[in-house]
Order: C-alpha cells, then structure tokens, then sequence
C-alpha cells in the first residue's frame, strides 16, 4: 500500500504530513517520559521484524500479492505512540533507502499505515477486549477479584514480573487477547486500504466508485493474512515472556470505560 | 533485565534477519494491492521517482549478479538499519529521561539524526 510519487495530490501530501508530524512530535514527548528501560531494545526489534516481514509477499487471489503492515503489531506491543514511531521509521527508511513509496507521498503513507492502520486496529483492539468477556462471561467484566480465573497462571506472570504495582485484576480478558487481536489487525488493514481510496479519490486519481471497493476489496483478503501474522507473534510472545511487554499489564486489567 | 528476556529478544532479532536475508528473496514478485488496483483502473502512470539518492532502490542491493543474494542482503541491510534507528533512538530517548546530563548534550547534536530525520528529509524535498 506504499503510495509512489504522482498518486495523491499536493495538498493531501502536505495535510497527512502535518499530522504525521504532529503526532509524531507527540508520541517523542510522550517517550521522552514514560518509555521504560525493557521497551528500548523491544522498539529496535518490533522495527526490524515489521520491516523484515514486509518484505514478504505473499500471494492472493488473481495474480496479486500482499504483505504484512504491521502496525497493530507494533501497538500491541509498545503502546499506540511507540508502535506510531516504529511504523513511522519503517516507512521512512522504506521510502528514503530503498525507494518504496514516493518521497512525496511520505507523510500519507506513514499517515495511512501507521497511524490510520494502528489506531483503526488498536480502537477495534481495546474494543474487543473490553466487550468479548462482558459478552460470553454473561457480566463477570466487573469481577475485579478475578475468583473465576482459567488464566491464573497467566495473572501470576503479569502481576509478578511486569511491575510490582500492576495487579492483573481480571484474567478472563486474557483469554480475549488473540481473538481481539486477529480480529482488529484485519480491520487496520482494510481501515488503512479505505483511507488510501479515499485519498486518490480526493486527489482525482481514480473516481470513489471503482477505486474504493476495488481496494477495500484486495485488502480484505491481504487483512487475513495480517490477522494471522499478528496473531501468530502476538501468542508466541505472550506464551513466553508476556512481561517483556509493559503495556499489556495495563492494557489487560482495563475495564469498560477506563481507556 | 534477565538472561531469559534478552535471549528471546536476540532471538527476535534474528528471526527478523532470517525472514529478510533467507525468505524475502522468495517473497511473491506480483503486483501488492494498491499495485495491482491501480494497473487495472489505469492509474499507474507515474510522475517518476522524485528522490533518485536511494542507496538500494528495489530492495535489490547494487552490485550483486545473483539476484537472490541481492535481494537477501538488501533485506538483511535493510533490517539492521532499521533495528540500528529504532533502538538507538529509544536508547537516547531513555537516557535522556534518566537525566544523565553527560550524554545529554552530545545528543542534542546529534538528535536530529535519529527519528526526525526521514520526516525533516520528506519536508525539504516537498518544499524544492
């Protein structure tokens, strides 16, 4: 979904590249703050395997491939304004090294698959997690004892290893965890897809009626196989060291409405 | 941070390598999606690449006949590169918090080297 030069107008450039900026300038003052110390490497390495994996095509209906974005990916596991930085750097050395995507278009492509692709998943995320157990536990959502926990063990290694203060107060969300994310990392592709339409359409590349469907279409086939890469990594690090991801002592025990 | 973590991040950090040295040279060559969108609905004609200073345009490293070496290193390059940016910028980012004065000021430099960069790169070329 890189956008060469000549795509979008000069005008949607420049606007996504304010709010890529912006954001961007945001989520550095916010790390300046708050990034802690098991994050660093975590950062360089969600970088490097989201650039890796996007290089692999792998092939969909009709003679086209698609490939892994990787945005929710990196926003599971560093928070929505870290994940933001390592898609942005991505893009960026995409871009600038290798000449994929147009300089040009820059701003829109780190704006279409950073931000709109992360936040579309990350909202579809949290949404999940915070209605799956309301809905198939029957209203256990606001057991904070967590008497009924299968994930027990689970809770052990979150409360004990990601911080002392962090308590996983209620485990049947953990169990929502891979649903929530399959779900969401396709929708922040198809997310991503329709605003990259909107955009040529806006730009009078391609009229709204055939250039929309035709890419919401593609990609929500390239979306199953984000679902599964997503997946896939998110299982095997919470399998084996859930605790290298401080967000998840946060992002697990949240209830309804404490986003 | 114990041994255990770091091994599973260094291990991260080679399957990384692996997929873009090994796997990547054997990636789908067809059109991706908005590639494809764009050649059956006519809108592919480009204006042309704007930055010609790509060190390794294509993901095809200069130089190497064998394009599957080429691709692979390109890829691993590429990996390196980015792994280099990414934890190099939270590594000061995180130093910086702890108010290690010593380093502070050699970053101040030196920081528009790390994140901002590429977005200060897109800046000037659109204002050319």
């Amino acid at each position: 979904m890189h956008i060469p030069d000549g795509f979008v107008s000069g005008q949607i450039n420049a606007a996504a590249f304010a709010v890529t900026a912006a954001v961007g300038a945001v989520a550095v003052a916010k790390a300046k703050k708050s990034l802690k110390e098991k994050q660093v490497p975590l950062l360089g390495i969600t970088a490097a395997f989201v650039f890796a994996a996007q290089m692999l095509n792998f092939p969909i209906a009709g003679g086209t491939s698609g490939h892994f974005l990787g945005a929710l990916l990196a926003m599971i596991l560093l928070g929505p304004l870290n994940g933001f930085l390592v898609m942005s750097i991505v893009i960026t050395v995409q871009c600038l090294v290798f000449a994929d995507g147009g300089i040009t278009a820059l701003g829109t492509n780190i704006f279409n698959m950073g931000l709109i692709a992360g936040l579309g998943g990350y909202v579809v995320f949290r949404f999940l997690l915070a209605v799956l157990p309301f809905i198939f536990k029957g209203g256990t959502l606001g057991d904070r004892d967590g008497k009924s926990n299968k994930a027990g063990e689970v809770r052990e290694v979150i409360s004990s290893d990601v911080s002392g203060s962090i308590n996983m107060k209620n485990p049947e969300r953990a169990g929502w965890l891979l649903p929530s994310v399959a779900v969401a990392s396709w929708f922040s592709v198809v997310t991503a897809s329709a605003f990259c339409a909107l955009e040529l359409a806006l730009s009078g590349t391609s009229p709204f009626g055939i250039v929309f469907p035709a890419m919401v279409g593609v990609h929500s086939l390239i979306g199953i196989g984000e679902a599964v890469i997503t997946t896939g990594v998110v299982s095997i690090v919470f399998a084996a060291r859930p605790e290298l991801v401080p967000v998840w002592g946060k992002v697990l025990r949240t209830r309804m409405g404490d986003n | 941070m114990k041994k255990s973590e770091r091994y599973f991040l260094a291990a991260g950090l080679l399957t990384a390598l692996f997929l873009a040295f090994m796997v990547s040279p054997f990636a789908s060559k067809a059109p991706d999606g908005l590639e494809r969108v764009s050649e059956n609905h006519g809108f592919n004609i480009q204006s042309g690449p704007v930055w010609h200073s790509s060190l390794i345009p294509g993901y095809v490293f200069p130089g190497i006949k064998n394009r599957i070496l080429a691709k692979g290193l390109a890829g691993a390059a590429g990996t390196l590169c980015v792994f280099i940016i990414g934890f190099s910028f939270s590594y000061i980012i995180n130093r910086r918090k702890k108010g290690k004065l010593s380093i502070v000021k050699r970053i101040k430099e030196e920081q528009p080297e790390t994140k901002p960069a590429g977005i200060q790169e897109g800046n000037d070329n659109r204002n050319r």
